[in-house]
């Protein structure tokens, strides 16, 4: 496989952080990262899972997502900012990178930090392979 | 572990601070090895810990 110029993964209406690279048994280049919309959204994170169309292919297919949409902090009714994830040095910590490899059956294997109840959970997902399809979550 | 979708809340943490972050994992590949994952975090206070599941 050779890329030279390979279009941006997603378009850029939102931020996308933290991408975790990994290619699977037969070829296929995906991609695990969140989505932050900002302050568009008063949940603005989701862990998404992205793989290109084919073994080879510098074209990416649809986004899936992993997780619910959570926040990572909040304002309370007191304008008081409350982080809800890793708060060790007062301030909101989401991590520095997310988990994603492959079993021998070319399933997807993602894990991620996810603030959806409003603290930091470790999450686990399976994605039945091959990338590209529709069966995850 | 049988792999599907599992989080850390299913770990028996009582009495810390639940604040998981910076994952990682690794797949058994040995050849009599069917669906074994190992899934590792940080986590905080009390005391600084490494949490894990598989």
């Amino acid at each position: 496989m050779n890329w030279k110029h390979v279009a941006p993964s997603v378009d850029g209406a939102f931020h996308h952080v933290l991408p975790r690279v990994a290619i699977s048994p037969s070829g296929v280049v995906t991609l695990l990262y969140y989505e932050d919309t900002l302050t568009l959204n008063p949940l603005p994170l989701t862990a998404r899972y992205l793989a290109a169309t084919a073994s080879g292919q510098p074209a990416w297919g649809t986004p899936l997502t992993l997780s619910v949409p959570f926040r990572a902090a909040f304002f309370s009714s007191g304008g008081k900012f409350v982080p809800t994830m890793f708060n060790q040095v007062g301030d909101t910590f989401i991590g520095d990178y997310v988990g994603l490899t492959f079993d021998p059956a070319g399933n997807a294997l993602a894990t991620w930090a996810d603030g959806r109840e409003d603290r930091s959970d470790i999450y686990f997902k399976k994605c039945p392979g091959p990338p590209s399809l529709s069966g995850c979550p | 572990m049988n792999v599907g979708d599992v989080h850390s809340s299913d770990c028996d943490d009582s009495g810390f601070y639940r604040a998981y972050v910076i994952p990682t994992l690794a797949v058994d590949r040995s050849a009599s090895s069917t669906d074994n994952v190992a899934v590792a975090w940080h986590t905080a206070a009390p005391t600084d810990l490494a949490g894990f599941f598989a």
